[in-house]
């Protein structure tokens, strides 16, 4: 054991803790995934691709991957809104907003999306003031954006908030006894350091919104090439025995997934580098 | 908080709660309208239904056994990654936080490639006569991974940001190990750790896509509290779904209250420590 | 009990942190470790106390050697710098700590610590706070729970980890001197470790001077003042002017206008003389000037020599000489020291005339505080 420290360290328990810690690991994250890396190969490189290639597939990543990326991208102004007023603003109930933006993670995602879909169905309170103009929500990309809205919303929020709660008043002031209105401090101040926790915000919420499955099956209409999430298509395609095929799709999406997150990670690294 | 700001416009102010209202607090809202909308009467009867307590216990026994093996894995995991410095340490964090960047249908299909009828453990599960997928313990094991990181997540800055000073003190006065956990370690964080328990019980209690892909959905077996509630809303039961999802949202609530009211006692900052992924 | 520490070193990863530390502190002694930041002196702190292992060498406590002996069995009390309390018990189940973690063999009854702790809380003056949190308390009386927790379980080595460090200028003075106190009263073997050199020097029995894992010099504070082994030595443990000079044939030549040739004993080549501000005086005319001179408890006066900047202190009730007034340097005292390995183990001191003073050396007033 001793060579694998790197510093001898006087605290007791090493030993056991990290072994029940690689056997709890190792049981219940590394092999389900092993199975996951390796079952798809079963069909053969062709039969990955083949299994990946049918139009259906590719429209429930397109919709999947799209969706979440313009949700994700609709979340970060809101999010960053939302978070200014919290850290900033003073009235009334601030405290009670503050814990309610968390309600996206803690409220189940079957609970969401029956809520969800009952709020902008033609005959419910939102989709009934909008149903009189043509304008459908549920059952339709819209709804699915909202959904996915929904579920990214604390991630922008609560990444962005820290960050500006750390802020130092002074710079702002700095730049205030410079002559810069209240605008401009935001614009030239305050939103460039922010921009990282952005950007990490709005890849968390790009996560989720991928993998999103409960809030949005209710309210999505679930057309194949249409309105067919990727999750649901493995989840279908599970309920035909097709379950090299599910992995197959499975893998796909988080490969896709790391990739993107690898590229917004890139792009951050890019970010601190030029603005030292 | 520094009143150096110069103050929010109210207009902006507005602006943002009404994203707050539209987006989250009324699909809350129409939870409970529901409710209320078809009687409290009603809507308590509809837990009189077998299925429904059915899918209540079963619930509770799938969160049952997760928080306390997480929690068990969380403590051992974060004492680990938070104390000593090993090669792999990193990547040991790694995988632990990796089922945050999963899709819950993926946590759920992984659990089917392994037990499933095609899957690597099959053919020994036939011999010894287990059933994992289709019933409780696959719902277990969905849950156990969807939910893995909480703890950790929660503790493993804390601990960090502690140091270990106090443990060595309490070395050096003679404790030996389990008196060094029980009497300075563990109260340490023990708020920490219950934010985690609270935040990994919500979940486990949630959890749908996860749950869905092992489940088979045998109504009154293998059937938790929110598939149900899509059971009930597929067969047009809605009053009843709305029942069972306002019973859950009220879990949600009480749980954010116990997070806010936590938060409050240690004086922290709401962080993006918690949020999953 | 006596301490002694034998061949210690450590290297962490590729950084060699200890080379070869040899170090004994006697019964009842009070040995300071003195030194900057990195010069392993902490380090060697906690391999007494168990909480590093060394990668060669032996601590014995007592005689006895304390390999494979884990830190809760070596019987040290520890005292971190920052202290270290158990942050949510109070002051009295801090100090309790240690005794009712013992084994129930060996644990006192309720009753016999309780009496335990207020005879502690006694001691460090602080009868009052048993029932605060350490949060409610201020840095110095964190500190004294922190000692009076590592007294209550009788340890037979005490060991303080810059017990001061994080404290204000004047509550380290008190602290200081309360601790010397305290340490004549328990009779305790104690270490502390520490950076500041008026500390060490006011405290201890005796010093050991630490440079980049090396014991530069073990001394009194007095043989310290006296005859320092080095030039690092001299610069740490008191204010130094340095003054570079060339030897040959006996004699130490500056090169400088304004500044004498003295007599030095060192073989010929270059040196390095070094002095108290106070033991330069300064006499009208000559080939220095007077740069600049503020008045205060001693008159601080800058002369330019040539290139050299030199300040030296004037006694208290002196004038300070006008700026830019022509001057000249009179070297009361100086010790020597060769550059590179050539030590002078005999330091030179001038008498007011100018020559070698035969006998002892006399040394100017040591200021210990």
């Amino acid at each position: 054991m001793r060579g694998v420290f790197v510093h001898a360290s006087p605290l007791p328990g090493f030993g056991p803790a990290l072994g029940l810690t690689l056997a709890w690991v190792s049981v219940i994250v590394l092999m389900p995934l092993a199975a996951l890396v390796m079952r798809p190969w079963s069909l053969g490189v062709g039969g990955v691709l083949a299994s990946l290639g049918s139009a259906r597939v590719l429209a429930a990543l397109k919709l999947s991957f799209g969706a979440s990326l313009a949700a994700a991208a609709l979340t970060v102004p809101l999010g960053l809104l939302v978070a200014w007023v919290l850290v900033r603003g003073r009235f009334p109930g601030r405290g009670l907003a503050d814990a309610l933006v968390d309600l996206p993670l803690a409220l189940p995602t079957a609970v969401a999306g029956i809520a969800l879909t009952t709020l902008y169905a033609p005959n419910g309170w939102i989709g009934g003031l909008l149903a009189p103009f043509g304008v459908q929500l549920a059952y339709a990309l819209p709804g699915i954006m909202v959904a996915l809205v929904f579920a990214g919303l604390p991630y922008v929020v609560r990444t962005v908030q820290p960050v500006l709660m750390d802020l130092p008043a002074e710079v702002e002031e700095v730049a205030a006894t410079l002559g810069a209105r209240p605008l401009q401090i935001v614009a030239r101040v305050v939103l460039p350091a922010l921009l990282p926790a952005l950007l990490t915000g709005f890849a968390m919420a790009f996560a989720r919104a991928v993998g999103e499955y409960g809030s949005v099956i209710f309210i999505a209409g679930n057309m194949p090439g249409l309105t067919e999430i990727a999750p649901l298509l493995i989840v279908i395609r599970l309920e035909q025995f097709d379950v090299a095929g599910a992995a197959v799709l499975a893998l796909a999406m988080l490969a896709l997934s790391f990739a993107m997150l690898g590229a917004v990670n890139l792009l951050q690294h890019y970010l601190a580098r030029t603005t030292r | 908080m520094t009143a150096r700001f110069p103050p929010v416009p109210v207009a902006v102010v507005l602006a943002a709660l009404a994203v707050l209202a539209l987006l989250v607090l009324l699909p809350l809202a129409v939870v409970f309208a529901e409710v209320l909308d078809q009687g409290i009467g009603r809507a308590l009867a509809a837990f009189d239904d077998p299925e429904s307590q059915a899918a209540i216990r079963l619930s509770l026994l799938v969160a049952g056994i997760s928080v306390p093996v997480n929690t068990l894995g969380g403590l051992a995991a974060s004492w680990c990654i938070a104390r000593f410095r090993f090669a792999g340490r990193g990547l040991l964090l790694t995988f632990v936080e990796l089922p945050l960047s999963v899709s819950p249908v993926i946590s759920g299909l992984v659990w089917v490639l392994l037990f499933g009828a095609q899957g690597w453990f099959a053919p020994a599960l036939d011999r010894l006569g287990l059933q994992v997928i289709f019933a409780t313990p696959g719902l277990v094991l969905a849950t156990l991974f969807v939910t893995f990181p909480y703890v950790v997540r929660q503790l493993v800055p804390l601990m960090l940001a502690q140091g270990s000073d106090e443990e060595e003190a309490a070395l050096t006065l003679g404790a030996r190990p389990w008196a060094m956990f029980w009497h300075v370690t563990l109260p340490n964080v023990r708020w920490a750790l219950l934010q985690g328990v609270l935040l990994l019980n919500a979940r486990a209690m949630g959890e749908f896509g996860a749950v869905s892909v092992v489940s088979g959905r045998i109504r009154g077996q293998t059937l938790t509290m929110p598939l149900q509630i899509e059971a009930l809303y597929n067969d047009f039961q809605a009053p009843a779904a709305f029942s069972m999802a306002a019973l859950l949202a009220l879990l949600a609530l009480v749980t954010l209250a116990a997070k806010a009211a936590l938060e409050w006692h240690t004086r922290r900052a709401p962080d993006a420590a918690w949020v999953p992924a | 009990m006596s301490l002694a520490l034998q061949g210690i070193t450590k290297r962490f990863g590729a950084t060699p942190a200890l080379h070869g530390i040899d170090l004994a502190a006697a019964e009842g002694e009070f040995l300071a470790l003195l030194g900057p930041s990195g010069s392993g002196k902490t380090t060697l702190l906690r391999m007494i106390a168990g909480l590093e292992a060394a990668d060669s060498g032996r601590v014995q406590i007592g005689g006895a050697d304390m390999a494979g002996v884990p830190a809760r069995a070596r019987g040290v009390g520890f005292v971190f710098q920052h202290y270290a309390l158990f942050r949510h018990m109070t002051v009295a189940d801090n100090i309790a700590f240690g005794l009712r973690v013992r084994p129930r063999a060996r644990r006192p009854g309720p009753a016999a610590i309780r009496a335990r702790v207020a005879e502690l809380l006694a001691l460090v003056q602080m009868p009052e706070l048993a029932g605060r949190y350490p949060d409610q308390l201020s840095g110095g009386q964190r500190q004294r729970v922190a000692l009076a927790r590592a007294l209550a379980i009788e340890p037979r080595v005490l060991l303080l980890d810059e017990p001061f460090g994080a404290l204000d200028a004047e509550v380290r003075r008190d602290l200081r001197r309360w601790l010397r106190e305290l340490h004549d009263r328990t009779g305790l073997t104690t270490v502390m470790v520490t950076h500041d050199q008026a500390e060490a020097l006011e405290v201890a029995d005796r010093v050991a001077i630490m440079r980049g894992g090396r014991v530069e010099q073990v001394d009194t504070p007095a043989g310290l003042w006296a005859a320092p082994a080095s030039a690092f030595v001299y610069r740490f443990i008191g204010d130094a002017v340095e003054l570079p000079c060339a030897v040959r044939g006996g004699i130490a030549r500056f090169g400088v206008p304004g500044l004498p040739d003295l007599p030095c004993q060192l073989p010929d080549g270059d040196a390095l003389a070094m002095l108290r501000p106070h033991e330069i005086g300064l006499a009208e005319g000559g080939e220095a000037r007077v740069r600049a001179a503020a008045a205060g408890p001693s008159v601080r006066v800058e002369v330019q020599a040539g290139g050299l900047v030199i300040e030296l202190l004037l006694p208290p009730g002196a004038v300070p000489p006008a700026i830019g007034s022509a001057c000249r340097l009179d070297l009361r005292a100086a010790r020597f020291f060769g550059r590179g390995a050539a030590q002078n183990p005999a330091p030179v001191a001038m008498c007011p005339r100018r020559a070698p003073c035969a006998g002892r050396i006399q040394g100017s007033a040591l200021a210990l505080s």
